[in-house]
């Protein structure tokens, strides 16, 4: 069958790949496959991307739009009410973002969390995003490492919850994930005031 | 017909006598770079009034004084004619060693950037920097070289920039320019007589080189040899006076430039664009034929535009928003700024474009080629990385920043991996989060604004996300926002 469909943008091939990820997961992923779903010769593919693995960073870095842009809307919905704008009711907002983007986005997620965070961790573009949840606030304290160190456990434990789901370990519901999350932060991060900048 | 090319002129505050002086030499000058009408046009009506701030008298008067400088350029080969030598300069280097040739020579010679300021006035302010860029015979797009040379050696083969008398090549950070000026003697069947300047790196990482007396005196011994040859090629003595002339009015250009930097990027709200801002600071980095005065109206102007601005507490963004400074020049990928500004967050300074205290320390030296070989040797991308991380950090922290850009120098093997090396070194010393983008601040033919528009919103959701759990004035200013937004959507 002829190819007769020319691609538009770059965007077109991470929009798939995206979608490609995110249903059927990483492994899915090869430019045969791509070039099936835009009817073009996989060699075209090439024309706007470099390899397999600057699609998954793409892929990535989509992933972290998604979210970020989640976490934000979600702070200024629940944080309206300034006074609530402590460390406790941020962790909480993320972590709760974060669980929702793992069932919404579960393919992506598992490559920017569990198979793709090792290999792409260190990549400029993407690497501040990694960063955002133990450098996103400065806690009003004397002993600024410790606090370093207690945001740092906060991101292993959402993510340590978010693979016990995946791989089918335990099956937490959104409450229960939360009830953890909640428990951490009272006993280590409670009554912490933010920085006013 | 010629109405457009009138009105863009008028657009930019030519007075009515300039532009009847002005008009032909202004349309031959779009023609001979391969501009049409319709690119006059959409740069007049759509493309300048998008990504600049030209509601400034300042602003309007920097890019006219840009076009001053175009039209002049496209007169070279009628000041050849007239017997007037022609020498060009090419960046990064340091401009005032060009202008105190201009200041020698007076109207015997000809100083300028050809392939820069075409790069600024065709690919900026025209976005079309495709006509002289690209070209299958010689360098093309896809040999992903610097656009800047591209430019220059396209340019230079197809006649658009005539051969010079000489063209004075830095090779202090950029090695392949050059070589570029090698490939165009070969390919070209014109003479292009070139002096070549550089500097081995052989200094221990940290060595602050402005310190180190025999860099000093090897770098002032460099640009003294350069001067030599080119008054043996043209015949232009190039006096000690002009130096000392050209450093003392540079000095005060410097400091103009400065105190515009820290106005614009250490008040809040911000109260003009990085976009603006780089018109200004890259005025530094060049020498003009046509000289200063323009420039210099329009820095005053612009200045006194800024402080109402900031007095009557007009900014860009509400009070509060976050803010970057940037390491690339924003004059050819304006859409960035922009894109930024969409999402909430502004660019401020350019450390390319920027100084820090110690640009402006007093000199050790009286001899004026010492004198600039200390300036040159205070700028951090012109040293060895450990002092570059040193310099980057000190200037860092004298701006009120959230975040710093990095990346767009995929195209340059030398800037482009060095900051890739020191950028986690300076987050570490100055706490201030860096990003990183991919892309080509000449040319965006591999970085279009349509691929890099996700990251550029994860940036500003990140740094708005931090500048709410940090800074009351601002998380009211959105909770505001978000409010009316509500009401509006209930009327």
């Amino acid at each position: 069958m002829a190819r007769n469909k020319a691609l538009k943008s770059r965007d077109e091939i991470i929009d798939i790949s995206f979608n490609i990820i995110n249903s059927e997961g990483t492994y899915a992923l090869s430019s045969r496959r791509l070039a099936k779903e835009l009817n073009i010769s996989f060699m075209t593919i090439y024309n706007y991307v470099e390899n397999i693995e600057q699609i998954k960073k793409e892929v990535i870095l989509r992933g972290f739009q998604i979210l970020n842009e989640k976490i934000y809307k979600s702070i200024i919905k629940d944080n309206l009410d300034l006074n609530k704008m402590d460390i406790k009711n941020y962790c909480l907002t993320v972590s709760k973002e974060i669980f929702k983007f793992s069932k919404r986005y579960n393919g992506v997620y598992q490559l920017m969390f569990v198979n793709g965070e090792t290999k792409i961790y260190k990549d400029l573009e993407v690497a501040p995003f990694y960063k955002h949840y133990t450098q996103v606030i400065n806690v009003k304290s004397k002993n600024h490492n410790e606090n370093k160190k207690t945001l740092h456990m906060l991101y292993l434990i959402i993510h340590g919850l978010i693979r016990e789901n995946i791989f089918g370990h335990k099956n937490y519901t959104e409450d229960e994930y939360l009830n953890y999350i909640d428990f951490f932060i009272s006993n280590y991060l409670n009554g912490q005031e933010v920085k006013d900048a | 017909m010629e109405k457009i090319y009138n009105r863009f002129l008028d657009m930019l505050d030519f007075s009515k006598q300039e532009i009847s002086q002005l008009l032909s030499d202004f349309e031959n000058a779009t023609k001979k770079v391969g501009l049409e009408r319709e690119d006059v046009k959409y740069a007049m009506n759509t493309w300048i009034p998008q990504n600049w701030d030209i509601t400034m008298k300042g602003v309007r008067l920097c890019i006219g004084a840009y076009i001053r400088e175009f039209i002049d350029i496209s007169k070279i080969n009628e000041y050849k004619k007239d017997g007037i030598k022609v020498i060009y300069g090419m960046s990064p280097s340091q401009a005032s060693l060009f202008q105190a040739i201009k200041i020698s020579g007076q109207d015997k010679v000809f100083v300028g950037y050809p392939d820069f300021l075409y790069s600024i006035v065709v690919g900026g302010f025209f976005n079309r920097i495709d006509l002289l860029n690209d070209n299958e015979e010689n360098l093309s797009i896809r040999c992903r070289h610097c656009s800047l040379n591209r430019v220059r050696m396209n340019s230079a083969i197809e006649g658009i920039i005539p051969a010079p008398d000489v063209i004075w090549s830095w090779g202090f950070y950029c090695d392949e320019a050059p070589k570029t000026e090698e490939l165009i003697s070969i390919l070209s069947d014109k003479k292009w007589e070139y002096i070549i300047s550089r500097m081995p790196h052989d200094v221990y990482i940290g060595d602050e080189e402005d310190k180190n007396k025999d860099r000093v005196e090897y770098l002032a011994e460099q640009f003294k040899y350069a001067h030599g040859e080119i008054e043996n090629i043209t015949g232009i003595e190039i006096k000690n006076k002009d130096m000392y002339n050209t450093l003392i009015e540079n000095s005060k250009y410097t400091r103009k430039l400065d105190k515009l930097t820290r106005l614009v990027s250490n008040n809040d709200p911000q109260p003009m664009g990085g976009n603006e801002l780089a018109l200004f600071g890259t005025t530094n980095s060049m020498t003009f034929n046509t000289g200063y005065t323009f420039f210099i109206e329009a820095l005053d102007t612009i200045i006194e535009e800024v402080k109402k601005r900031i007095s009557e507490k007009i900014g860009i963004l509400p009070v509060g928003s976050p803010k970057l400074g940037c390491h690339f020049t924003p004059i050819c990928v304006p859409w960035v700024e922009r894109t930024f500004l969409e999402n909430g967050v502004s660019i401020s300074f350019s450390s390319n474009l920027s100084f820090s205290k110690i640009n402006f320390q007093p000199f050790d030296y009286i001899d004026p080629y010492m004198m600039a070989a200390q300036i040159w040797l205070r700028t951090a991308s012109s040293v060895n990385s450990g002092y570059q991380i040193k310099l980057m950090s000190e200037m860092i922290s004298e701006y009120d920043v959230d975040g710093m850009l990095y990346g767009f120098f995929t195209f340059d093997r030398w800037l482009g991996s060095n900051q890739n090396m020191i950028l986690k070194r300076i987050e570490e010393e100055t706490d201030v989060h860096h990003f990183y983008i991919e892309g080509d601040f000449w040319d965006d033919t591999n970085f279009k604004k349509s691929d890099r528009k996700g990251i550029i919103q994860s940036i500003s959701y990140f740094l708005k996300t931090k500048k709410l759990m940090s800074s009351k004035v601002y998380a009211e200013s959105m909770k505001k926002q978000e409010k009316d937004k509500w009401q509006e959507i209930k009327h």
